[in-house]
Order: structure tokens, then sequence, then C-alpha cells
């Protein structure tokens, strides 16, 4: 929805944490205003699985893209996604 | 003692690493997936959380409708109250017991069609109760009938040709009436929303927060406008966001395509139960 209307002039820098994106699937009910509400294109929805409640759920595709804006756990009607912020490890030089 | 009639619905809970977790209860989630009632539950839970509330500090009244079934999802005193009389029944329940902090979570038809003379008086008194409206602009659960909220030149089941009656505007009628904090926010727009939540638990009287959350599934299959997706984004196109307007100038129509949100009024006052805590000091020391 967001990525639609505009587009970067520039390349976004890039993001020196990286982002876990954690779905809670049996809470999850496939609504899809998480997928459409990513600006990055991150989340799809997993059409070949189902949860208990025989529901497709959605997962994170693309997450080295993730900038953790957290948009899809604003948004998510049922908190069923959460964005976790992962530590890495500083490598020495 | 079980009857054959009882029907046993589980708890469908968060895991224990949620920041939800003994809250809500997710089978009692009868909404169609993508409806906007369940960002408006699970923030007014989000705020209560933390705040650090645990569920014998606060109630959660609901009147009859789709938002009125919210109130079976929370863990915590919740009651489902008849048609139109939820103010009432929050009312009561803050003038027993000072200290609870009441919200009444209900939806446009309940508050305002059936309920709009105790939602007014409501806002005359003062009462510090926290009213959260979700604005769908029809009656949802019986088929799509005409509400007052409905705008001009809408198609509803029981306006074929197009509705003619003009919509209520909920947040200057509120203002008008003497409500101390006013605030209307779209649905999706959760950051600011809870802002407003926190605002209105803050404030010492009564609080109203309109949250647009148009209906799919009745309003949009009728009006030509589309799945939840589509209805959002056009939403969005119609949302204006003004902080300095007055709520009387706060527009609210679909012909002209222009949606002011924001938060209008914000002037707190001496509540109705602190009143009556005077009121019946100085009558006890008369006596004597």
């Amino acid at each position: 929805m967001l990525n639609s209307k505009r587009t970067p002039m520039l390349e976004p820098p890039k993001a020196d944490k990286e982002y876990e994106i954690k779905v809670y699937t049996d809470i999850c009910d496939g609504c899809e205003l998480c997928v459409e509400f990513c600006p990055c294109n991150v989340l799809e929805i997993d059409m070949d699985s189902f949860n208990s409640r025989m529901l497709h759920y959605v997962k994170a595709s693309a997450l080295d893209k993730c900038t953790g804006c957290k948009q899809c756990e604003r948004i998510c009607p049922t908190v069923s996604i959460m964005v976790l912020e992962k530590e890495v490890p500083q490598e020495d030089k | 003692m079980t009857t054959s009639n009882e029907v046993f619905v589980p708890d469908l809970d968060y895991p224990e690493d949620h920041p939800l977790h003994g809250r809500l209860n997710l089978n009692r989630f009868i909404f169609c997936p993508g409806c906007l009632i369940g960002t408006a539950i699970t923030s007014i839970t989000t705020c209560l959380v933390e705040r650090g509330l645990t569920p014998k500090d606060y109630a959660i009244v609901s009147g009859i409708g789709c938002t009125g079934r919210s109130s079976g999802c929370f863990k915590a005193p919740a009651f489902h109250a008849t048609h139109g009389r939820a103010i009432p029944f929050a009312t009561g329940l803050k003038l027993a017991n000072p200290d609870l902090e009441v919200f009444v979570l209900s939806g446009d038809g309940d508050l305002f069609a059936i309920g709009g003379n105790h939602f007014i008086h409501a806002c005359r008194r003062n009462v510090e109760i926290n009213v959260i409206c979700n604005n769908n602009g029809i009656y949802g659960m019986t088929g799509g009938q005409c509400a007052p909220t409905t705008s001009i030149g809408d198609f509803t089941s029981t306006s074929p040709y197009g509705n003619i009656e003009p919509p209520f505007n909920l947040v200057s009628l509120a203002a008008a009436a003497g409500a101390s904090f006013v605030a209307r926010w779209p649905g999706y727009d959760t950051l600011r929303l809870r802002e407003s939540i926190f605002k209105a638990m803050d404030n010492p009287g009564f609080s109203f927060i309109e949250v647009l959350a148009p209906c799919f599934t009745q309003y949009g299959r009728k009006n030509k406008r589309g799945d939840a997706v589509k209805m959002l984004e056009w939403l969005r196109e119609m949302v204006v966001i003004d902080k300095n307007c007055p709520p009387h100038e706060a527009e609210y129509s679909h012909e002209n395509q222009r949606i002011v949100c924001g938060e209008f009024v914000n002037n707190p006052r001496e509540g109705f139960s602190e009143k009556i805590k005077k009121l019946r000091e100085t009558a006890q020391s008369r006596k004597k």
C-alpha cells in the first residue's frame, strides 16, 4: 500500500541492526493487512500450510529487507506478529 | 453442574512469552478477518498492560452489535449490557467503585441510535468513564441497515436508492454536550490511538474517542468498495489530520472525500464521583 505511491530517490541506508519476525501461527487469521502495510515487501501469506484453526498464516519471506519500522505489529488485529531486535556480535578489525 | 445445552468453548490464550498473555480469549474473536475492531481491542489491552494494571483494576462494558461482542474477549470483569445501555451500566460501576478504570467499548448503532440520550447526559455530568466508539457507519451484525451515522448517498439494505438522511457528527456532538476529552482516529493508526487512550485514562472526566473502522462485509459489498485492504486504502485517502481544528468544524463526509481526525477537546474539569463525594461529606457534617 505504501510502496505503491512513492519510490525512494536514493538507496535506503543499510540497517546496522538485524531483525527477527516472530509469528504466532495459531493466532494469525491470514487477513493480509500486514502484507499490504509493509513498506519493504517482507511478508507474504504462506499458501502451503495451515494452522490449528485451518487458516493460512503469514511468513517472513525476505527478512533481510526488514528495517524494523513495526508497521505490521501495530496494524495486526490480533497482535500475532512481533518484530524483535536480533543481537549481532560485532566483528573485530 | 453441567446441562446438555451448555457449549464448552476452550480458551485460546497467547503463549507465555507474549506481552498480552492472560488478558484475552482469542476463541471469542468472532470478527471478520481484517476488521479493525480487533485493533481497537488489542490497543486498549496493550495500554492497560503498559500502565501495569491487573485485570482486577479495570472493567469493560459493551452494548449490542459487532463491537458489543468484544466484551466476551476480555479475561477481566466485562459486561455485555442491554441494547444502548452500556453507559448507564458503566456509570453505576464507576460510582460504586471510584478506583476502578471503566472502559465502554461499543459501536455507533448502540451508543448513538438507541443510547444517544444516555450518551449526552453522561457527557453533561462528566462521569469519569472512557468511551471508545467503533464507527463503521452501518448496523453490521443485523444485516447492514441504515444507521444514524451512514453518510448521504450510501447504499445499504434499507436504502437501496441511496441514503437521504444527514449523519451525526459524533465529535461535535460530544464536544457540544460537554465531554472533557474528545478525539477521532482511524483504526489503522494505532500509534496515535494509543497516545489518545493514555490521555483519556489520565483525564479526570468523561473522555470520548471515535475509532473509524469501516465494515467491508456489509458496507463495502453494497457500495462496491472492495475487500478489507481496498477499504483501508479508500479510508486513507479521505483522512486529514488537523491538530488545531475546533470540534464543530471537524468534517465527516464521504461525499466531499474529507474526514478530519485529531484531538479536538482537552480541558479537564471536576468529575461526577468527586462531586458526589463532596456532597456526601457536606450532608453528613450538617447532620451533626
